[in-house]
């Protein structure tokens, strides 16, 4: 990956805040940043290992809901609490992980993992006394001040704040992908088999996968919990969440590194788009999915069409660069 | 406690009766084609709706208006398949594309009858509105109805399977495509008539269960998790487990109502459902193919 | 007549078949000879409509098969035993033979042909109630054969009958494919590693080597030629 193609887009999503000065866009490109960086840990399981979960929300809610309610009956500082929440979130991972060691066959994963989540779900929901169920847990509290850097004015702390977990989640992805770890999840993605047969320990790779995965949306999670400062079970662990994140690395590219994030801007933009053409928006979801599916079923970063544009881009950028270089 | 035992075992059996239906018509797309239908509620929920217009828009009898509901739901099945799923078949990424495909299905299915027919719960009328006592037990008529009518579908089914021709071929392309091909079965044509199967049997439960608990368009998805449970616990691929897995939901659920509230009930058969997942994956009648 | 004209067969973008050619003539039985990954089963599964020649055509009887969807390919006489048999594990011994006639003209005379059948093998009818996956290799071999059998072919394929089968096995097998020729009128085109057994009943013979036909003729001038009785018969 050629290193202005990957400084040039960073610099812009940082430099934005400053340019951009409209709260409600601001908070779009939050929720972007913030679906990258979930659907990427998604992608460790699905593109990088081959296991097709759907349940990936019970962690991002998991992390929520432990954090808000560490900080609102305990008074644990948020900044704690991001972090217990991911780890109570990669201990439910684990949970789930472990029948997904037996189980081979993606229909099976799928469901079991759907069925997973919605326990928790529900759990959640029953669970009145602590979690305030649908009636939704409010009087979450903000991070607290970093240094000069107040969170209760503007979204732009905030904005950083994801920005830093997006780059987080995106480099691990990178160098778990070189790693090899990278190389024994790719190889139980191709064949489980064959990949005991060469030494891989699969049980413990998966656990180990499982783990990090989980932690990174837990830790989201948390993050949004203190963003949006009300959560209920069915916004933050509910099937929506899931069918989002298969839509975005569908759409973006499975198995691969940019695809999450190309497809989280694609279909968080879309959906706010949509939201204009209102009661046709899920149904254009809906199409869309089946659409891609048969057209582009390796998603938009590998599809020919893109191909060409992306050598139109390159082109482009050449000029650019070339142009910067001689001033 | 008698009375009671017996009113929830038999309310058991008429629930389950739909959820062996629904999980009968889920076993089948899985044991042929291998993929799981995650549209298959929307199929349910749109032999409720066909019914509705049926009876409602076009005045028909209860009875004409159940089949014609079953008949078009399976026309519209067999379309799917043609022209959505059977581009996706014996392609790289197989395993995964079906699942997505019919996600999406399922989405713009819940939103286009959202769309034609708004938000509002539709009522549909009885078939018979009147109350029987079996064995000391009360009981509507829809209610015996529904299990009445869907034992007989299960047992012509059955034996649909068991004797036809086309029956054989369900079951040779399940078990090998390419011996099914060799002998002489056109399994592209056996793919379009399982979904088709499938979906007026799914139809057929939405249809029958209309009247109790009106329609609307996002009446599939529980279905379709009751569903899941049932071909997890009675093996994916063994139809006979899927639907004796139906009844067996029913029962429990309705007798774990009298234990735990009924606001648990749906994590108590999830948590079945996982456990049953974990520790023997066939299930309890199913193939080794996990 | 089959015959087959000039095939070019693709797995995907892998070319696995050049310009293979070979007949078989009414009342015939032919052999294709190979190792492992010649393109004998390739072969095979073309002529059968499994796959389809990117050049080349196949006709039986001045039809053209190889433009046919698979599943035509048994009502009109060419019936396929596949290598590792692939009968349906979970039906009967039974039901998996008359399965076997399930075009109409053959099931019309199902019974005739079971009867034919069980006097081929008749092993077969002690097993007709067992579920076919709990029969042993040779059994299976001949269900599936069996099964070829009640379509009514012109033409038999059979890919590796031998394979795994114990030696006095091997003998029952090949005499029985020897008796469906004789007394069944039915063409057989054979591929076997078993040469000896294969020439011995087989008239004429083709060799396949990394998809191409190395070698045609008489059985007995494959038997006598030093470089097959170097390769294929161990001598």
């Amino acid at each position: 990956m050629k290193w202005f193609s990957v400084l040039i887009p960073l610099i812009i999503l940082g430099g934005l805040p400053v340019l951009v000065q409209d709260p409600y866009i601001i908070h779009i490109l939050i929720l972007c940043l913030m679906f990258a960086a979930l659907a990427q840990s998604w992608n460790l399981l699905v593109g990088f290992t081959g296991i097709f979960t759907f349940g990936h929300q019970a962690f991002f809610g998991i992390g929520a809901y432990f954090s808000a309610i560490l900080a609102i009956r305990l008074g644990i500082s948020p900044w704690l609490g991001l972090v217990i929440g991911g780890f109570a979130a990669s201990l439910l991972g684990i949970v789930v992980g472990i029948p997904c060691l037996r189980l081979r066959a993606a229909p099976y994963i799928a469901i079991a993992t759907l069925g997973l989540a919605e326990i928790s779900r529900i759990v959640a929901q029953n669970l009145v006394n602590i979690t305030r169920g649908e009636m939704g847990l409010s009087g979450i509290p903000e991070f607290p001040p970093l240094g000069p850097i107040s969170f209760l004015e503007g979204r732009v702390p905030y904005y950083y704040l994801i920005f830093i977990l997006f780059l987080l989640t995106t480099a691990l992805a990178f160098w778990i992908a070189k790693s090899p770890l990278g190389l024994a999840l790719a190889s139980i993605r191709e064949s489980q088999d064959a990949a005991e047969s060469i030494g891989v320990n699969v049980p413990r790779v998966k656990i180990i996968i499982f783990t990090i995965s989980s932690f990174l949306a837990g830790l989201i999670g948390g993050f949004y919990a203190h963003y949006i400062l009300i959560l209920t079970p069915s916004s933050v662990l509910g099937v929506p969440i899931m069918i989002e994140l298969v839509a975005m690395v569908l759409i973006g590219g499975m198995g691969t590194l940019m695809g999450p994030i190309v497809g989280a801007f694609l279909v968080t933009l879309m959906t706010e788009y949509l939201r204009v053409v209102g009661e046709y928006r899920l149904l254009i979801y809906g199409a869309i999915l089946v659409i891609t599916m048969i057209y582009m079923p390796s998603g938009l970063i590998t599809s020919p069409i893109i191909r060409r544009i992306s050598l139109i881009t390159g082109f482009l950028r050449r000029i650019v660069v070339g142009g910067m270089s001689s001033s | 406690m008698i009375y009671q035992l017996l009113e929830q075992i038999i309310s058991g059996l008429i629930s389950g009766a739909s959820y062996a239906l629904v999980g009968a018509g889920l076993s089948l797309i899985w044991g042929t084609l291998k993929m799981i239908n995650f549209a298959h509620g929307e199929f349910y929920m749109l032999g409720g709706y066909a019914l509705f217009l049926g009876g409602s828009v076009f005045g028909l009898h209860p009875a004409l208006a159940a089949l014609a509901a079953v008949l078009v739901v399976m026309v519209i099945s067999c379309v799917t398949e043609k022209s959505l799923i059977s581009s996706l078949l014996d392609k790289p990424g197989w395993d995964v594309s079906p699942f997505v495909i019919t996600l999406g299905i399922s989405i713009f299915l819940q939103n286009l009858a959202l769309k034609v027919w708004g938000e509002r719960f539709r009522n549909v009328p009885y078939f018979d509105s009147s109350i029987y006592e079996v064995l000391g037990v009360r009981i509507s008529g829809q209610r015996l109805i529904i299990l009445a009518v869907a034992l007989i579908v299960i047992a012509v089914f059955m034996i649909f399977l068991k004797k036809t021709r086309m029956g054989w071929s369900l079951k040779a392309t399940a078990q090998d495509r390419e011996a099914a091909t060799l002998v002489g079965i056109d399994i592209k044509s056996i793919y379009m008539w399982t979904f088709g199967l499938s979906g007026a049997l799914a139809a057929l439960a939405g249809a029958m269960l209309a009247p109790i608990y009106s329609v609307n368009p996002w009446m599939g998805i529980p279905l379709l998790i009751k569903g899941f449970v049932v071909c997890v616990l009675g093996g994916l691929g063994s139809l006979e487990g899927a639907i004796l897995a139906g009844f067996a939901l029913g029962i429990a659920e309705n007798l774990g109502v009298m234990f735990w509230t009924s606001e648990w009930k749906d994590v108590i058969s999830y948590s079945l459902f996982v456990i049953v997942l974990w520790v023997r994956p066939s299930g309890l009648f199913g193939e080794k193919e996990w | 007549m089959l015959q087959v004209k000039s095939i070019h067969v693709f797995y995907g973008d892998v070319q696995v078949l050049w310009d293979v050619s070979l007949d078989v003539g009414q009342g015939e039985v032919a052999t294709i000879l190979g190792s492992n990954g010649a393109g004998k089963t390739t072969t095979l599964k073309t002529i059968s409509g499994l796959l389809s020649p990117q050049r080349g055509s196949i006709l039986l009887n001045e039809v053209r098969l190889d433009k046919l969807p698979a599943c035509k390919l048994s009502s009109l006489g060419i019936s396929l035993v596949p290598e590792g048999r692939h009968l349906f594990y979970n039906m009967t011994v039974k039901e998996n033979l008359l399965i076997g006639a399930y075009y109409p003209q053959a099931r019309v005379k199902r019974e005739e042909s079971l009867d034919r059948v069980t006097q081929l093998f008749p092993r077969l009818k002690e097993r007709f109630g067992q579920l076919a996956g709990t029969l042993s290799g040779g059994e299976q071999q001949m269900c599936a054969i069996g099964r070829s059998l009640m379509a009514k072919p012109q033409f038999l394929l059979l890919d590796e009958p031998s394979l795994g089968l114990a030696p006095n096995l091997v003998q029952t097998i090949f005499g029985a494919i020897q008796m469906i020729n004789e007394q069944e009128k039915v063409s057989i085109l054979l591929v076997e590693q078993n040469a000896q057994f294969a020439l011995r009943i087989a008239k004429r013979g083709y060799v396949l080597e990394n998809g191409h036909i190395t070698f045609c003729g008489p059985s007995k001038d494959l038997m006598d030629s030093k470089d097959i009785q170097r390769a294929y018969l161990g001598l």
